[in-house]
Formats: C-alpha cells, structure tokens, sequence
C-alpha cells in the first residue's frame, strides 16, 4: 500500500474533511512543493519577474488552504517529485521547508486526493502579511526556464 | 446602458424611425484608453483557462467576475497610471494589481461587488486592507498619492 | 421609502417601465430547465421569444467623469435570455439565468399606465417565485447585485420648435430646429455622501407613426443595500422616487398641465 494513501485514511475526519492542522507525519526538515503557473507571474523590467500574492492564496472551497505536493510522501513512495510536479502544465515550483512555514503559525497536513496522494494543504495563507512572508521564503524547486523572481 | 434591455422601445417598433440626433451635448469622445489592449487580452486570456490550470483544480476565471474588474477599471483609470497586471484566482476570482518602486494597490474581486483591497505605502510602511464593493474613490485616491510621490521622487512608470 | 409629496401625473406620457434585477447564477440550474419555470406561469404569459444574453453590467464609482468604455470581452458559452409575453402584449418577462426583468409597455392607446403601486407587488411576485424556482438548483435565496429602474417617455409633440414648451432644461431661440437630443447623468449619494446609484437621462426627438415625439429615458441603477429581494425592492422603489422627481424637475409646469398633474 502506497504510504500516501495509507495517510489519507487516518487523518480525515467524519465529514471527510480535513480541519486545519499540523500532520506529525510530515517532518519539520520535509519540504513542501507548490506548483506555479505562469499566470502567476508578471513580467517586469530587467527581464525578472514578479510573482502575484494570488499564487500563495487558500481556496475558498474544499479544506480551505492552499493546496501543495507533500515531498516527503513521494520520496518515500520512490516517485521523482521533480517530475510529478511537472504536470498538468509544465512552468515552475517553489518549495518551503515545513519548518519554516509551521515557524510563522501556518499548519501544514495531508489532504491526500483522489488525483493526487500527495497533495497537502497549507493554511493561514489568507492575510497579505503571510503571503508575503511566503514569497520570502520560497525557493525554486523547478525552474527550468531560469525565471528570475523579483522579492 | 443598452437598449437591448428594453423589450421594444426602439429596436424592435418600426413605427419609430428618424432618429437622427444632431448633438450629444455631454457625451465624450472615445477616450484614450491606454489599458483597453493589454487587459482586455488578459482577461480574454484568463477567462479561456481550463479547470485545473494550476493543477491543483483550480476554477475557471468565472465571466462576470471578469466583466465586473471591466467595470472597476473603467472607475479607477487614470492616463497616467500603467497597465494592471492581472492574475486568477483558485475559486474564478481575479486580482488586479499594481507594484509600482515599492507601492502596492492589490484588488481582489473575489465576486461582483466583493473586493478585497489592500495598499502599502512603503514610505510611511503602513499597510490598508479593507473590503470596497461599488464605490472605488479611495483607490483614485491612492493613484494619486502614488503618481505625486513618484514625481517628487522623479521616477518613471511604465505603462 | 415612499414619499407622500411625490407628484403624480393622470396622463403620464409613459410608455414603457422596466424592473431589472440581476442575481448570481444558481450553482446547478441549466438552460434546460428554462420549460419548467415557464410552467409555473404559462397561462399568464403564453408567449415566448428567444433572444441573445444581456451581458452583465455593473455601476461603479470612482472617478468624477467617469468614461464609457467596453474592453471587448470575448463571451463565453451562455444561457439565452427568454421573454414571455402576455396576450394582450403589454406586460413582458424576461429571464436568462443571472437576471430576471419586467416590462410593462403602452403598445396602444388602450394600454393604461397602472401605476408604480401595482406594477412593483408584481414584480414582487415574480422574483419570490423565482428565488423559489432556483431553490431546486442549489441556491437557497436570491443574491442580487444589481437592480435597476428604467422609464421611457414618448412625449407627442406638434412640431420640433415646440420643445422649449416641454423641457426648462432647454432653451432653442431660433424656429429651425430639425433634431434634438441631449444626455447626462447623475451620481446619487447617501447623507455620508457614499455614492449608491446612477441616474442616467437621455432624450431624443424622433417620429412614431408620422407624428413627431421626444423620447425621454430615464434609467437608475445600483446596487440594493443587501441582496435580498425585499431590499431589492426597496432600492427600486426609491429609484422611482428620484425618476419621478427627476421627470418633474426638468418638464415645464406647461407640460405638466398637460399630463394632468395632481400632486
């Protein structure tokens, strides 16, 4: 059984939601990968490019966090998370160290999905101040078009 | 405002005709509209996304938000203003934003007449946020603030 | 929100009166459905037409002249708008899936004004039966965000020249006058002096069965203070306070003679 989905079932809860929480399966030292797509970022001068607040924004619906890949389950599956990212639109990912992002009161757990085991959720995204803090932190984890992001 | 959206009045009676008007005394000229291009091919570009554009199944761009940030813009230009980057949001919103040497106005139209504004000044290192929904005089305002700090400044924008 | 001292006309040259509500799409209902909300008032409004979708529009305000500016958007897929007719061709209902409107029109001599007071519990009616219809398709209640109240007159005139007798807003001193139009609109602010709505006036001379008119629109649109039907109605019931007031304000005492004027 893929460690992802073993995950999935135990920390839904009756509603089949996942509340806002810190998952002690994910290490403090994991990282967390969030995909980019090129809607995100607006060209600027010097060939660099600014990435929206938007990029980092929770959803509305659903868990209500901002939705990541979960490096750490894919590792451990021996999938190249490099490549899962990748998909549906190949552009860019960013990542953060758990750490780093449990250190400025954001809770990261698993929301495992029926298209993607290794999807987790990030919440405390809402406000423009954690946004901020977040393109701050990030770091490319793919960037293959070597865009170079203005902070 | 249309006339599609009265049933008959003109379009559909055939008894009226001559219409002519001679004067349209308070009515401007097609304006020079700078924006118009670039944001009506963004947001053309944004509403034909597919579902799952950012592979987290993100919505579409929902249409009527899109007409709405038409309306605001029109609300809010000023010629001497650049053109808006626009960027989606997850659930069909849009966010209309402007980075300009450390200022930031950013409007989140999360649906018609909900919009989640903020403006930093960076002088002063204060930040606003705060919910508009028709009424966007506090954002001219800010243009304003912004375009006199940056002449003072002598710092050009770019459209 | 009535206003006891608003003026009444016996012989308003009204000719058509629009009630326009524009409300978020319900999550699950489909053009498909459209047969089954005409079901709930087909023998009132027996016939159907199929037009093109109004497009959303929204009042806005910020700055002071304010230009009228379309960006061009490309329309995706969208619902049809339907209008159902009465028999006698004066009262229209119109639905598309992010608005309902009504029309009431004089088509001929016959078709009497009924007066704001029965025309607004009508509308009234149409939209409960709506948010009702729409609760079968996941919406539970109506969201309005915009509501809008429109008045066109069709003030019969002898000749072009005699228009300074029907408008104090104008005044032509020369007998040569071959057309006129004029427009102009106007922000409606609240005591806090936060603007609310729109008020846009045109009007344009013209023929209509070999006789000359001037055609005077008069339309308000705005936002309703929640977007519920009852402060929806309430918005549109004050729009036709300051429409009424507005008409008074620039038609001449001469020509409110002629429309009988009570109040």
């Amino acid at each position: 059984m893929l460690y992802a989905i073993m995950t999935s079932q135990s920390l839904h809860n009756k509603n089949k939601i996942v509340e806002p929480y810190n998952s002690p399966e994910i290490d403090d030292d994991s990282l967390v990968i969030r995909r980019i797509s090129k809607h995100y970022l607006e060209p600027i001068k010097g060939g660099k490019h600014r990435l929206s607040s938007r990029a980092f924004a929770p959803s509305s619906g659903g868990s209500k966090g901002m939705s990541v890949d979960l490096e750490q389950l894919m590792i451990k599956d021996k999938i190249d998370p490099r490549q899962y990212v990748a998909t549906p639109e190949y552009f860019v990912s960013v990542c953060f160290k758990v750490k780093n992002l449990r250190g400025i009161d954001l809770k990261v757990g698993c929301e495992p999905i029926a298209a993607n085991p290794y999807h987790g959720e990030v919440w405390g995204t809402k406000s423009k101040s954690k946004r901020k803090k977040l393109l701050k932190l990030a770091q490319f984890y793919v960037n293959d078009y070597a865009i170079i992001l203005s902070k | 405002m249309s006339f599609a959206k009265s049933a008959t009045a003109f379009q559909n009676n055939t008894n009226i005709h001559n219409f002519r008007p001679l004067y349209n005394y308070f009515v401007q000229g097609e304006p020079n509209f700078h924006w118009r291009n670039n944001v009506s091919q963004r947001l053309n570009e944004l509403c034909a996304l597919d579902t799952n554009w950012d592979g987290y199944g993100a919505q579409p761009v929902n249409y009527t938000n899109a007409r709405f940030v038409e309306y605001m813009l029109v609300a809010i230009y000023n010629t001497e203003f650049p053109t808006p980057f626009i960027a989606p949001g997850v659930d069909g919103d849009l966010q209309v934003e402007w980075h300009i040497d450390g200022w930031e106005i950013e409007l989140h139209c999360v649906s018609p007449r909900k919009v989640n504004t903020t403006f930093y000044n960076p002088n002063s290192k204060e930040g606003i946020e705060i919910e508009l929904d028709s009424n966007f005089n506090i954002v001219v305002k800010w243009m304003t603030l912004i375009l006199n700090a940056i002449c003072d400044n002598d710092i050009s924008i770019t459209a | 929100m009535g206003q006891t001292d608003l003026p009444q006309y016996k012989k308003p040259p009204i000719y058509e009166l629009v009630l326009d509500v524009q409300i978020e799409p319900a999550p699950e209902y489909q053009q498909i459905f459209v047969s089954k909300f005409w079901d709930k008032f087909k023998d009132e409004f027996p016939i159907i037409e199929e037009r093109e979708a109004l497009d959303p529009s929204f009042v806005t305000f910020g700055r002071m002249h304010q230009q009228n500016i379309q960006f061009g958007l490309m329309q995706g897929p969208r619902h049809n708008r339907y209008c159902f007719k009465n028999k006698t061709d004066d009262e229209l209902m119109q639905f598309q899936n992010d608005r309902l409107l009504y029309n009431w029109r004089s088509n001929n001599s016959k078709h009497k004004y009924p007066s704001f007071g029965i025309v607004l519990p009508r509308f009234k009616k149409m939209l409960e039966m709506l948010e009702k219809f729409l609760q079968d398709f996941g919406q539970s209640s109506l969201i309005i965000n915009q509501c809008s109240l429109r008045y066109i007159n069709h003030i019969h005139i002898d000749d072009i020249n005699t228009a300074n007798k029907y408008f104090n807003i104008i005044n032509f001193d020369e007998n040569l006058l071959n057309d006129f139009s004029f427009s102009y609109t106007r922000i409606i602010a609240d005591k806090f002096n936060d603007p609310y709505c729109r008020l846009e006036v045109n009007a344009s001379s013209g023929l209509k069965n070999n006789h000359e008119i001037i055609a005077l629109d008069l339309s308000i649109s705005g936002a309703p203070n929640e977007v519920n039907i009852e402060s929806s109605l309430a918005s549109i019931s004050e729009y036709h306070n300051i429409i009424v007031n507005e008409f008074t304000k620039i038609t001449t005492k001469d020509a409110h003679n002629i429309w009988e004027r009570i109040i």
